[in-house]
């Protein structure tokens, strides 16, 4: 479904990803885990068409979307949920919600995926009317979710969902995922918790420096010792 | 002897504690990383330290005096300077200039004088063919080198440096590494953040590792980086 092949990017004269190539399948979980620094918002933000890849290809459903804008990926069925659960402060939650259908295509169809993100997020359904700034970090991330949702995506990219979450609301999130997944919807997730995501992934990717250092199934990488090598040098 | 101690640092945004009772120490002429993932609070202590950001409570003692809210300005004539992940020179001056600037102010010296202080420091950071350069010209590694050229030209015996090696490939990583080597030979003291562990383990005598605002390990860099604490705080925990 989503195919980066030799992607190098960065912003101004500095390279932060060199030469990364991944694939995710229609159906799968796949995350990318790194420490920080490693570059994993940056590739994010250049699926997205935020920052512009300075060379290599980025295909979505065998199509290239590299130098599309970001409205224009987000209407092929590519959509994010921000790093840090950015959502806007100062709507409501509803209003958060109906942001995220801005497509014609998710519009038309509103009220239908409203339904099925409250059934997912109940508690989202009972703040329906409140300010997104007076919800809690955990309901900030349902939200962030849940707005990402209402485009009807086909590929939903996940930026670090533990980020900033109480460790005990962190598990629903996750498991949140995994239903999202078992749903149908294909999943990118980008985490530095490798206990978090890899458990839940089908296959994962290990980023160092910017450049990929490991690639194997999601319950293998956890065993392996050469991850924390690619943290933390040793 | 220690040149600097902070003691029971505490910095609040809110009700978020970015710093939470932080203690580090340092000798004269060690070169000590302060790492952490993510938020950790690194920043804000190499803020407080460079006297950006006061302190909500706690000491910060630089050669036994407290210097906690004093401001960059002064805390810079004393001794401390920083510097920055994206590199802020002036950009229409010229390479030398910027330099001599930090001469100027740092060490009240006379115009002469610091142009020689200027000259020498750019040449140690190998730019002194640019040195007639516009600041804008350069490419962010050369940035970096001014911007370390000038912390050295305050006369600064503690040097902060911010990432100063974020998005540079692995020989730009050793070249830095080499120089940070030299700065030390010469008598300063260094403290630096990185995520590039190779070049801490290379060049840091000791690490601390903050988390979620607080030290969770201090010691060499290798045992550091196998202590059970810091690698759950990287990796993550089994069972969050």
């Amino acid at each position: 479904m989503l195919a980066v092949e030799g992607v190098t990017a960065g912003y101004g004269p500095l390279a932060v990803l060199h030469e990364v190539s991944l694939t995710v399948g229609e159906g799968e979980i796949v995350s990318l885990v790194g420490a920080n620094g490693a570059g994993k918002t940056t590739l994010i933000r250049t699926i997205v068409g935020l920052v512009r890849a300075r060379a290599g290809r980025i295909a979505f459903r065998g199509q290239r979307i590299d130098g599309l804008t970001p409205e224009a990926i987000v209407t092929r069925g590519v959509s994010v949920v921000p790093e840090g659960a950015r959502v806007f402060p100062d709507m409501t939650v509803l209003d958060n919600l109906r942001m995220g259908t801005a497509i014609a295509e998710a519009r038309a169809r509103e009220a239908e995926t409203m339904q099925e993100v409250f059934a997912l997020f109940p508690r989202l359904s009972e703040r329906r009317p409140q300010l997104a700034r007076t919800l809690s970090g955990g309901e900030r991330q349902m939200l962030a979710i849940g707005r990402a949702l209402m485009a009807r995506p086909r590929l939903l990219l996940l930026d670090e969902p533990s980020l900033g979450i109480q460790p005990s609301l962190v598990k629903g999130i996750i498991d949140t995922v995994r239903a999202i997944n078992e749903r149908g919807l294909t999943v990118f997730l980008i985490e530095q918790n490798v206990h978090l995501a890899l458990p839940i992934s089908h296959r994962a990717y290990v980023l160092e420096q910017g450049r990929i250092v490991l690639e194997d199934a999601g319950a293998a990488l956890l065993a392996n010792p050469h991850v924390r090598v690619a943290y933390l040098g040793v | 002897m220690t040149l600097l101690e902070t003691r029971g640092v505490t910095k609040r945004f809110g009700a978020l504690a970015a710093l939470n009772g932080v203690d580090v120490a340092l000798d004269e002429g060690e070169i000590l990383a302060i790492i952490g993932p993510n938020g950790a609070g690194k920043s804000t202590l190499f803020n407080v330290i460079a006297g950006i950001t006061a302190p909500t409570s706690g000491a910060v003692r630089y050669r036994g005096q407290d210097i906690a809210g004093l401001g960059t300005d002064r805390v810079c004539r004393l001794g401390i300077a920083k510097t920055f992940q994206i590199p802020l020179l002036f950009p229409g001056m010229r390479v030398i200039e910027n330099v001599l600037v930090a001469a100027l102010y740092g060490q009240g010296m006379s115009v002469t004088a610091a142009t020689d202080e200027a000259e020498a420091w750019l040449a140690f950071v190998g730019l002194r063919d640019k040195a007639d350069a516009p600041a804008d010209t350069l490419t962010v590694a050369e940035r970096r080198r001014v911007d370390l050229a000038r912390v050295l030209a305050t006369g600064a015996r503690l040097v902060l440096l911010d990432e100063n090696m974020a998005g540079l490939n692995a020989r730009e990583v050793d070249g830095v590494v080499n120089v940070l080597r030299q700065v030390r030979e010469r008598g300063r003291t260094l403290i630096l953040t990185e995520h590039i562990m190779g070049a801490i383990l290379g060049v840091a005598d000791r690490v601390v590792v903050l988390n979620y605002g607080e030290k969770i390990a201090e010691g060499r860099p290798d045992d550091v980086m196998r202590d059970p604490a810091v690698i759950s705080a990287y990796l993550g925990e089994a069972h969050a």
